[in-house]
């Protein structure tokens, strides 16, 4: 169905930023906005929940044209980053005021309320205060008040990032799980692109007030279309295009495609791709064609429980590398698949 | 165990706070026992305090007062809120000058109020004759002064300031996410206003109120000048009346006890309320979205509201000054411009009635509150540091600290004139005794804050570093507090110079201060020359004023 879930094009400038981007999300799916801080992802969060009302908007949704209606008749729901609970209330009451303003009977009320509270994994929670809650817990309310006004579309600006890690990463399974469960169609705003990799159906990176790339997680990480993109989803290693023809090992000299064109063009590869051969009088081990580069010079090796994050110096770049084993010996060979080496030319992938 | 070990050392410096505190102890609790005592004398058989209760007069007296003091705080309310709401949720031109213009009316002796408003809004104040040169009337139209309605003016003229500067400080500084939320939810503008606004707002409107009742309580001056006699007579002004009119002190202290349990009641019933009402506010450093007036009506309003703030508040003021350089040759004449009454005040010329009193009144007034400014500068710094603490001493002593506030200026000059009674004498001792104790808890109130606000670090790094309790506090603690205290002097001074209600209490015929000569000045319809010390009051508060902006501005970067 083309006409159900949303599709929007927002145009608004600012002193120094300008917002011009369209995206669309699915009805009952659940996509992530990620970018840097100051891309504009809180902004379009505003302008789609009508808090905001510059520039030009087309809001769709569900296949309502919503782009002049106020905040309160778009049947749009914002969870903020500091939860923004109303004070003087109770969890219940915080929950019951979307029912008031909808006239929801008393009794219906009461036993939503309760069901919500079980949904977010607190029940019993109907006379407390929000200031007597955790952050976690202010969070969950939080969410359960969005979905008791039954929104068509759910906002979600960054909620979790006011949280310790630990609880990040249990409270956004919870909101996956509640998503499943509930079925309604959220759009989540993140910095944190792990976050954003764990839940999301659908990526959608920003940068600089415009869209990247759009995608499903898997592609985003391992088929980056932007340089951008590829630095943004994980670690990586960027060095200039010349280094390809200087190191490339292959059967012959046939296999060597690379066009050099005038712009800046550089190769980029993930941690996880690049191999170590410490003794040099050991032939590598045979995946050609790939990359050699010789005499690296170990600079650093960080244990992180399941892997080493090795760093290495090869000539005047540096090269972060991912092993299993401790490094040993303080010079190495690294070695890179080139099926694993992407290029982009001006921060744009080029296919080979 | 480090924390333990640097409390034990700043606790060395207990023994600086008790000569501050033994001084305000016994400059408060001591009139305060001779009152109560002279409460419950007995007279034909029955105790003075208690016979009250069965007394017609009295309890009408009292209602009349809790009558105004409500209807007062309503027209502060009715004036200050829209002001926090422009102030919170706009930005426009000339608001900075609104905000310091409504700051004024705090640094202004009630005396002088009474002043502007008699020159002001009076039957042949300038109000009156501006109204009668543009609608040519034959009549002065208004008819304020000297009725209930004078009275109410006047206490909104004070307190509506107090109003809209707590709210708005409130209002500015509180996250503006939830009223987000709440228009996501699905609840209109108004709706969130009165849903989720009103809701967080109502506790600081509610202190606000409270602050402002208890002053329209215990308010002396406007009542007994503006009221225009005996048929409006609230609690303070009759203690005055019993004490130093009908000559009744037994009367005045049981009149006096009843007030202060009254308002004991009062500050109960608002701390239940207040504990039923709060809530924990996330507070946060984002400012509230403030915009541009848009619309063509809002714009408006704001314009009449900003201008008609400022005449209210200016209008009485630059009257007094104007008025101040006028003269008449004749009873009737017409009056032009003279320096006579600055002239008879700094004593070049024989004053005429009252005025033969201006220069000793002024130079009386002077001293008394240079010395009273300079005795609050040790008391208030020693009682800040041990008040910083926590624990229950230190509570206990911010409760008796801060307890005159609670005590109206005439109660504490009634104790001061049985002193006086008591021992035949005092003169002005006791004058400068009794402005320290009320002057102090407005010092503390300046001083304690930044006091509490130096961090711990700093004093448990000085210590690190070889200097102890004693240095810290004179190399660190009072150079950063050097521009509180400064501000916290300033403000005695000003305090003591305006004080009239106490001094009138205690004071005898020898005893002359310039808000004194001016009620008396005014009591002779000589309101030039009340206009000229008036100004003086003025140019002292102005001074003031300024250089708390000046310190503030200087705090900010």
């Amino acid at each position: 169905m083309a006409d159900s879930g949303l599709q929007c094009a927002l145009k608004a400038s600012y002193p120094n930023f300008t917002l011009d981007l369209s995206l669309s999300v699915r009805k009952g799916e659940l996509a992530c906005i990620i970018g840097p801080s100051g891309c504009g992802k809180t902004t379009t969060l505003q302008l789609l929940s009508g808090l905001l009302g510059e520039g030009e908007q087309t809001i769709m949704l569900d296949g309502n044209d919503i782009s002049h209606l106020p905040p309160e008749k778009r049947g749009v729901a914002l969870v903020f980053q500091d939860y923004a609970l109303f004070p003087q209330m109770t969890v219940a009451d915080n929950l019951a005021y979307p029912m008031k303003l909808r006239k929801m009977p008393k009794a219906a009320r009461i036993a939503k309320t309760a069901s919500l509270l079980d949904l977010v994994a607190l029940p019993g929670f109907q006379k407390r205060k929000p200031s007597g809650l955790s952050g976690g817990e202010r969070q969950r309310v939080a969410l359960a008040r969005a979905l008791a006004s039954e929104p068509k579309l759910l906002l979600l600006d960054e909620p979790l990032s006011a949280l310790d890690t630990k609880l990040r990463r249990h409270l956004r399974e919870e909101i996956r799980r509640i998503h499943d469960e509930t079925g309604v169609t959220m759009l989540y705003v993140t910095h944190d692109q792990n976050e954003a990799m764990a839940i999301a159906d659908t990526i959608i990176v920003m940068h600089q007030g415009r869209i990247e790339q759009t995608g499903k997680p898997e592609e985003m990480y391992n088929e980056p279309k932007t340089l951008f993109t590829a630095t943004f989803m994980g670690e990586g290693n960027t060095l200039p295009y010349k280094v390809i023809a200087d190191t490339l090992v292959s059967e012959g000299n046939n296999y060597v495609r690379f066009n050099p064109k005038s712009g800046e063009q550089v190769i980029f590869f993930r941690p996880e791709q690049v191999i170590i051969q410490e003794d040099e009088y050991l032939p590598f081990p045979e995946f050609l064609p790939h990359l050699e580069l010789k005499e690296a010079k170990l600079r650093a090796c960080i244990f992180q429980g399941n892997t080493y994050e090795a760093t290495y110096q090869w000539n005047q770049y540096k090269i972060t590398v991912l092993l299993k084993k401790r490094p040993k010996h303080p010079i190495a060979t690294l070695g890179v698949r080139l099926t694993d080496v992407r290029q982009y030319l001006d921060g744009v992938y080029i296919p080979r | 165990m480090r924390a333990r070990e640097q409390k034990a050392r700043t606790d060395k410096l207990g023994w600086l706070s008790l000569p501050a505190f033994l001084l305000l102890f016994v400059l408060f609790l001591v009139p305060l026992a001779f009152t109560l005592s002279k409460a419950f004398t007995m007279e034909e058989g029955r105790t003075m305090f208690f016979s009250l209760f069965r007394d017609s007069y009295t309890l009408h007296v009292l209602s009349f007062t809790l009558y105004q003091a409500f209807l007062s705080t309503l027209a502060s309310l009715a004036v200050g809120l829209p002001g926090a709401y422009l102030m919170t949720k706009y930005k426009f031109p000339g608001k900075s000058l609104v905000r310091a213009v409504s700051t004024v009316p705090f640094v202004l002796p009630s005396i002088l109020v009474v002043l502007g408003f008699v020159i002001f809004y009076g039957n042949n104040g300038i109000l009156n004759r501006i109204l009668m040169a543009v609608f040519r009337l034959k009549e002065p139209p208004l008819h304020i002064l000297y009725s209930l309605g004078a009275i109410i003016l006047a206490h909104a003229f004070y307190n509506f300031p107090v109003i809209m500067n707590l709210v708005s400080t409130t209002w500015s500084q509180m996250d503006y996410h939830p009223e987000q939320a709440a228009l996501t939810l699905g609840a209109t503008r108004g709706k969130v206003f009165r849903t989720i606004t009103l809701p967080r707002l109502l506790p600081s409107i509610l202190s606000a109120s409270t602050l402002v009742f208890l002053f329209c309580y215990n308010s002396f001056a406007i009542i007994l000048v503006l009221g225009g006699g005996p048929q409006y007579t609230t609690m303070e002004t009759e203690i005055y009346r019993r004490a130093r009119i009908s000559l009744d002190p037994s009367r005045a202290a049981a009149i006096a006890l009843l007030s202060l349990l009254v308002t004991l009641v009062l500050l109960v019933c608002y701390v239940l309320l207040q504990k039923k009402l709060s809530h924990q506010e996330p507070f946060t450093d984002k400012p509230w979205y403030q915009k541009k007036p848009e619309k063509g009506i809002s714009r408006i309003l704001i314009i009449l509201y900003c201008v008609l703030a400022v005449l209210f508040v200016l209008g009485p003021i630059v009257s007094v000054i104007v008025r101040s350089f006028s003269a008449s040759s004749t009873r009737a004449g017409a009056s032009s411009f003279s320096l006579k009454w600055y002239r008879q005040l700094f004593g070049w010329e024989r004053g005429t009635g009252n005025m033969s009193q201006a220069w000793n009144a002024l130079r009386h007034s002077l001293s008394i509150a240079l010395i009273v400014s300079l005795a609050t500068i040790p008391t208030s710094l020693s009682l800040s540091t041990a008040m910083r603490k926590k624990g229950w001493l230190s509570v206990l002593l911010e409760v008796v600290g801060m307890l005159p506030l609670a005590v109206s200026s005439v109660v504490i000059g009634l104790g001061y004139y049985l002193i006086a009674h008591a021992f035949h004498g005092g003169g002005y001792l006791l004058v400068v005794l009794a402005h320290l104790v009320i002057v102090i808890p407005f010092a503390l109130r300046s001083v304690l804050p930044a006091c509490r606000n130096i961090p711990e670090n700093y004093l448990a790094a000085a210590h690190t570093l070889g200097a102890g309790p004693l240095r810290t506090f004179l190399t660190i603690e009072v150079p950063l507090l050097k521009n509180t205290l400064l501000t916290g002097m300033m403000f005695s001074f000003a305090l003591s110079l305006g004080e009239l209600n106490a001094t009138m209490t205690l004071g005898d015929s020898s005893i002359t201060t310039i808000p004194l000569v001016m009620y008396q000045l005014i009591g002779s319809y000589n309101f030039q020359g009340a206009c000229a010390l008036g100004t003086v009051l003025i140019l002292v508060s102005l001074i003031v004023f300024l250089c708390d902006e000046w310190m503030k501005g200087k705090e900010n970067g």
